[in-house]
């Protein structure tokens, strides 16, 4: 609009004006409450998608089967079937049958017997089929069982089965098997016993059960065997088994197959093993016998709390004998039910109390046990009233369902200690409890046969807080321990703790920002106070272009380029932190001996030349003196062999020490040398100088630096020496083994892209530091360094510091270039030469593999939530310090 | 464009370091011969171990059936059951077999179990850089090296005594979490412990090999047919004391091998309707001699005449 040159004559606002004014008004505005929406509703989203981890589970029943069946109450196996809503149950005569929990109808059966003999004892491990019975005669069958399960074509079905029942099922004639097995390509024919069940409305399948026996094989141990048995894996291939005999002794054996890819399938031997049993006195039988994977090792438990740890490290070439006994529950109480965990490192102990125990090996170095381990109590839960009569094993993780003498069924997560669901009924004592293969469900059998199935929603039982955060003492772990290994199969549950993933993210952010702040900040010092505004203009854009770099080519270039570099170079780039501040400055004070005219004229037309050329002296001058430090001070001692080398004395190979603590105090002594001067010298001095003619006041003043970098060394020695003495070594925190793909590798890539940000936006607060007052402080005698750091950088102070702010932010949330730079090791330690994982290059790499709403994927969303909050954290801080110096140089 | 440069580039580079492809093929496999020409859009999601591979089925398909538009994406196996279920893809390259929730959860959907197919055979190596003195090891030290059951191990452990390796440790890499090698090394030469947290993840086999070769005291994992010139794979025996063998198909066959398994492509065949002629015609490329063929080219070994007709059987072919 023009501006009217009569001053009276009024002129209103036009309305097309007022319209678009209004206009731009409602989109601003829309605009800002739409961001801040968007901000809630991400926070609402990850907060929603991670909520569920801490709620607990519930239930609710599904089926009563009133018709109890007395041989459930005494069958000699009762575990959960493949399929939904049905368990396997091997009864004494020797038959194994699936059972439909909505009616107790059989759907399929097998028989196991061997030659017309039905088991003494059996043992089955759902995930893989594999099944060890026992016969008389103490012969002994490994065997995988087969569950099979196939849909029929629903025409043909119908056609045949259409008059059966849902839920029902329908014998198979020899016709219909035959045709059938053609029409479906089996490679295998079905068993006899196999029959067709109407699932639903639409569907029939077939179910059937099969056996392929892997050996046979007669033990020879002496007494007769007692009807229970303990099967546990090493590996796909080796397995070891261990029982009681009748007479309150042990029997072991171990089996090994071998797999051929090329046809033949598996083949399987047994071979018994000798035992040197030293039973407690007065001991009488024991309750149970077991294999722990850890060692391998064999567990005796007796009713009276006492154990015995027998160990297998050497299989059966050596008789298994006594290493380790003591009690796992107080005297005057009794064990009612010992088992062993999913993944047989666990020992679960029940007791007459409602307690239950979970108990650990782990290392000691007390232990008077050969191998240095004791068997330790890692967990205890109170499950309330009445002693616990029964343990069933989750499918995957270590969820157990707890079967009490009261009726009472619990499940509960052995780890986190989670309590996922409790079911109460009338009070007989709980045979049974087996739980579903998705933990959907649990089933109790109790003593009179009666059967009772819950539905339960887990939630998320592995997910507690302090899963999650704190230290776990995890099963193969030693020590409780912060752990990140997601991915879980039924032998290993995964290990969920964000702590090393907070640890690595601030890690790796608080060493790009070390990196980067000091060289960003002082660059812009430099390039708005010093350098002429035509290469300043020159200089700026190119620096802002270095942010243009997408972080993926940086995590590829610190990947392939940087991680080998620091590699071969270690020596160089470690004495470069010091060097190159030193000579710069040493290359300052020199300067002022230079003649007037010469140092006058050269230093400000280019000072960027000059400075170019101190920095080429101090890299050169570190690529000297690197390796001959490597020579001197990390040089081995006597009797110490090899070459010297940082990165062997990193690995803790030989030395002492002395050279980390010197490396490590050379910052901090300098820090404080330079404070002492300030404070106390500086004053003094300058009066001197201001008397000393010129030449001579350089001369002086080079000397006093050199006398400064002199002091802070022989400072820090001192310091090293004294910590030495006192016993500690740089090499268990900041310092530690070498690995090629380490902290200080992304601390300086990282630092490279957050160099740029840091330093535009510092530059453009000190440009915007208005004229006046440079010139007040030029004018009134100062240097232009004094004006640049005690007038210029107080005002500008607000602005840099949200430049650092902006660039932490970005470290903190940076991806590609962790990702490609480092392993994504979620180790937690202070090393620089060690890896780490952030939880932002967590998401990245596990989200593709997270099921949608398993625990593993809202763990990853809570990563991105805890990521998030301490974004917010960061900034908010920012914002609130920001505000106060913004009052201060307001004010001024 | 660039991408299909790289990709060009490897699948050479790979081609060149496998040898004797005639040797390991079994002669009853029959020749694939056209049926019909079939069009359309094929995908898979799944293994990475297994990209070179599916990549070389591909180009060699669209030779015979130029009007197939196949795409290739490779995550690792634990990305190619959810693309399974939710229908973005036709087969699941795995390098492991399917969890039983995974099937579960395709059951859930379908009413019906995935089809697992065979279709090569695979060596996991230890691989260490071609400088390494070190020559084999047994199944019980790899635990110890790898896993969490064992301490922090230097070269000298496992009996290097050259100096300059003796007091080194070793520099571990090996895959991530999706990955299905990472979980069958885990579950069969770590005996199911947990990683050591300094095990460095490489997003692909091939970065496994790469940080091997760049990194001269590392030790890694991943299959036979990532090898190339600059890292050397170790012979494994099962025990301490037991015979060493060297990875190939022999030992994979005979069992000696410690680290040998199958390679899968899982895929939602429905008994009631038949597969499309696409996928069939897909299937019947891969259990050829010539689908076979690209196995060796890969690295990999190929699958007996006997197993590739079983597997034709299941999918009614």
């Amino acid at each position: 609009m023009a501006v009217d040159p009569t001053p009276h004559a009024t002129r209103r606002t036009g309305p097309l004006v007022r319209f678009w004014d209004r206009v731009a008004r409602a989109v601003i505005t829309a605009g800002g409450v739409g961001v801040l929406a968007a901000m809630l509703g991400i926070c609402v989203f990850l907060f929603a998608s991670a909520a569920p981890l801490f709620a607990s589970g519930s239930g609710r029943p599904v089926a009563e089967v009133n018709a109890a069946q007395p041989s459930l109450a005494d069958a000699l196996l009762i575990e959960r079937g493949v399929r939904e809503g049905s368990i396997l149950v091997l009864a004494r005569d020797g038959v194994l049958r699936e059972i439909a929990l909505i009616d107790g109808r059989t759907l399929a059966s097998l028989d196991l017997r061997l030659e017309g003999e039905a088991p003494t004892a059996a043992t089955l491990e759902t995930a893989s089929g594999r099944v060890t019975l026992l016969f008389p005669g103490e012969r002994l069958e490994t065997a995988e069982i087969e569950q099979v399960d196939l849909l029929l074509d629903p025409e043909l079905a119908a056609r045949r089965w259409g008059g059966l029942e849902v839920g029902r099922r329908a014998p198979l004639d020899d016709a219909s098997r035959r045709q059938l097995g053609e029409a479906l390509h089996l490679t295998r024919d079905l068993t006899e016993q196999a029959t067709v069940v109407r699932r639903s409305e639409g569907t029939w399948a077939i179910a059937d059960l099969r056996r392929n026996s892997l050996d046979t094989t007669t033990l020879h141990v002496l007494g007769e065997l007692a009807p229970e048995i303990h099967a546990a894996a090493k590996s796909d291939r080796e397995r070891f088994l261990v029982g009681r005999t009748s007479d309150g002794g042990v029997w072991f054996a171990q089996s090994r197959r071998v797999t051929r890819l090329g046809g033949g399938g598996a083949s399987e031997r047994v071979t018994a093993g000798a035992i040197e049993f030293e039973p407690p006195e007065g001991a009488g039988m024991p309750l149970g016998a077991f294999i722990t994977i850890d060692g391998p090792g064999v567990l005796v438990v007796w009713a009276d709390g006492r154990f015995q740890r027998y160990d297998a490290s050497a299989g059966v070439r050596e008789p298994i004998h006594l290493i380790e006994s003591g009690r796992v529950i107080d005297e005057g109480r009794h064990v009612t039910l010992a088992r062993m965990g999913l993944g047989s490192r666990t020992l679960l102990v029940g007791d007459d109390a409602g307690v239950l125990s979970a108990w650990l090996l782990v290392d000691d170095p007390k232990s008077k046990a050969a191998d240095g381990r004791r068997l330790a109590p890692a967990h205890r839960y109170d499950i309330g009233e009445g002693s616990i009569t029964s343990i069933g094993l989750g499918p995957r993780d270590r969820t157990v369902a707890i079967g009490t003498a009261n009726g009472a069924v619990e499940l509960r997560n052995v780890t986190s200690g989670k309590r996922v669901a409790r079911f109460e009924s009338d009070g007989r004592r709980i045979a049974h409890a087996v739980l579903a293969p998705a933990i959907d469900g649990v089933v109790a059998i109790d003593q009179k046969g009666g059967v009772r199935a819950w539905a339960v929603e887990p939630g998320h039982p592995e997910a507690t807080w302090s899963t999650l955060f704190g230290r776990v003492l995890y099963e193969g772990y030693q020590r409780p321990r912060w752990v990140y290994q997601s991915t879980g199969s039924p032998g290993v549950e995964p290990k969920l703790s964000l702590t090393p993933l907070v640890w690595g993210t601030l890690k790796a952010t608080a060493l790009a920002m070390l990196i980067a702040t000091p060289i960003a900040v002082l660059g812009a010092i430099f390039s708005s106070e010093f350098l002429h505004p035509r290469a300043r203009r020159s200089v700026k854009p190119t620096i802002e272009l270095m942010a243009s770099l997408p972080s993926v080519v940086l995590g590829f270039v610190a990947a392939m380029l940087v991680a080998p570099f620091v590699r071969d170079w270690l020596p160089t780039i470690l004495v470069a932190f010091g060097v190159v501040p030193v000579v710069v400055m040493g290359c300052a004070h020199a300067w002022r001996l230079l003649p007037r005219d010469f140092g006058r004229r050269s230093i400000s037309r280019r000072p960027l030349v000059l400075v170019i050329l101190a920095l080429a002296l101090a890299l050169g001058l570190s690529v000297l003196a690197g390796p001959l430090l490597e020579r001197t001070l990390f040089a081995p001692g006597q009797g110490e062999t090899g070459p010297a080398s940082i990165r062997r004395w990193l690995d803790g190979a030989y030395g002492g020490a002395f050279p980390g603590w010197l490396v490590v105090l050379m910052a901090p002594a300098a820090v404080l040398v330079m404070v002492v001067n300030a404070r106390f010298v500086s004053r003094v001095w300058s009066e001197r100088m201001a008397r000393t003619p010129r030449l001579t006041a350089g001369g002086l003043e080079l000397g006093r630096f050199m006398f400064s970098t002199g002091l802070s060394l022989l400072l820090a020695a001192a310091g090293a020496g004294l910590i030495t003495w006192l016993g500690y070594d740089t090499r268990d925190s900041v310092f530690g083994p070498f690995s090629q793909r380490n902290t200080l590798v992304v601390g300086l890539v990282m630092g490279f892209a957050v160099i740029p940000i840091i330093y535009t936006i510092s530059d453009d607060a000190m440009r915007s530091v208005p004229d006046s007052l440079r010139s007040a402080s030029l004018g009134a005698g100062a240097t232009k360094w004094q004006t640049a750091v005690r007038v210029v950088l107080p005002v500008a102070g607000s602005g840099i510091f949200s430049a650092c702010m902006i660039g932490l932010g970005r470290a903190v949330g940076e991806t590609m270039i962790v990702l490609m730079a480092t392993g994504n090791t979620p180790e937690m330690d202070l090393n620089i030469f060690s890896g780490f994982r952030t939880l932002a290059a967590n998401i990245a790499v596990e989200l593709p593999e997270a099921p949608r709403g398993a625990t593993h994927y809202r763990v990853l969303f809570l990563c991105g939530l805890v990521l998030f909050l301490m974004t917010m954290v960061i900034n908010t801080l920012a914002e609130l310090v920001r505000q106060s110096y913004r009052r201060r140089s307001a004010a001024l | 464009m660039k991408m299909r440069v790289c990709a060009a580039v490897l699948l050479g580079a790979v081609a060149l370091g496998a040898g004797q492809p005639e040797s390991m093929l079994d002669p009853e496999l029959p020749r694939y011969e056209k049926t019909t020409p079939v069009a359309g859009d094929l995908r898979t999601v799944g293994s990475d171990t297994m990209v070179n591979l599916v990549s070389l089925w591909t180009q060699a398909f669209k030779k015979q059936h130029p009007a197939a538009r196949i795409q290739v994406e490779a995550k690792g196996s634990s990305t190619g059951p959810p693309a399974l279920i939710e229908g973005q893809a036709q087969f699941a390259p795995m390098s492991r077999a399917m969890e039983p929730e995974e099937i579960a959860l395709f059951e859930e959907k379908f009413g019906y179990k995935p089809t697992q197919l065979r279709v090569a055979i695979d060596c996991i190596a230890v691989f260490v850089n071609k400088d390494c003195p070190l020559e084999e090891l047994s199944l019980s030290e790899v635990a110890q090296v790898f896993s969490v059951d064992g301490p922090t191990m230097t070269w000298g452990d496992l009996g290097v005594e050259e100096t300059g390796w003796r007091d080194r440790p070793i520099s571990l890499y090996g895959r991530n979490s999706a990955s299905g090698t990472y979980k069958f090394f885990k579950d069969v030469a770590c005996s199911k412990a947990d990683y050591k947290a300094s095990v460095k993840e490489a997003p692909g086999s091939a970065g496994v090999v790469q940080g091997v070769a760049k990194d001269p005291y590392a030790m890694g994992y991943s299959g036979i047919g990532f090898k190339t010139p600059d890292v050397k794979a170790l012979k494994l025996s099962f025990g301490p004391g037991d015979e060493a063998f060297e990875p190939g198909l022999e030992h994979a066959l005979t069992g000696d091998y410690p680290l040998a398994r199958f390679l899968y492509m899982y895929t939602n065949y429905d008994r009631r309707h038949g597969l499309d002629a696409l996928r069939a015609e897909f299937l019947r490329f891969v259990f050829s001699r010539d689908g076979q063929e690209a196995v060796v080219k890969d690295g990999a070994y190929p699958l007996p005449a006997s197993i590739a007709e079983e597997e034709m059987q299941k999918v009614g072919l």
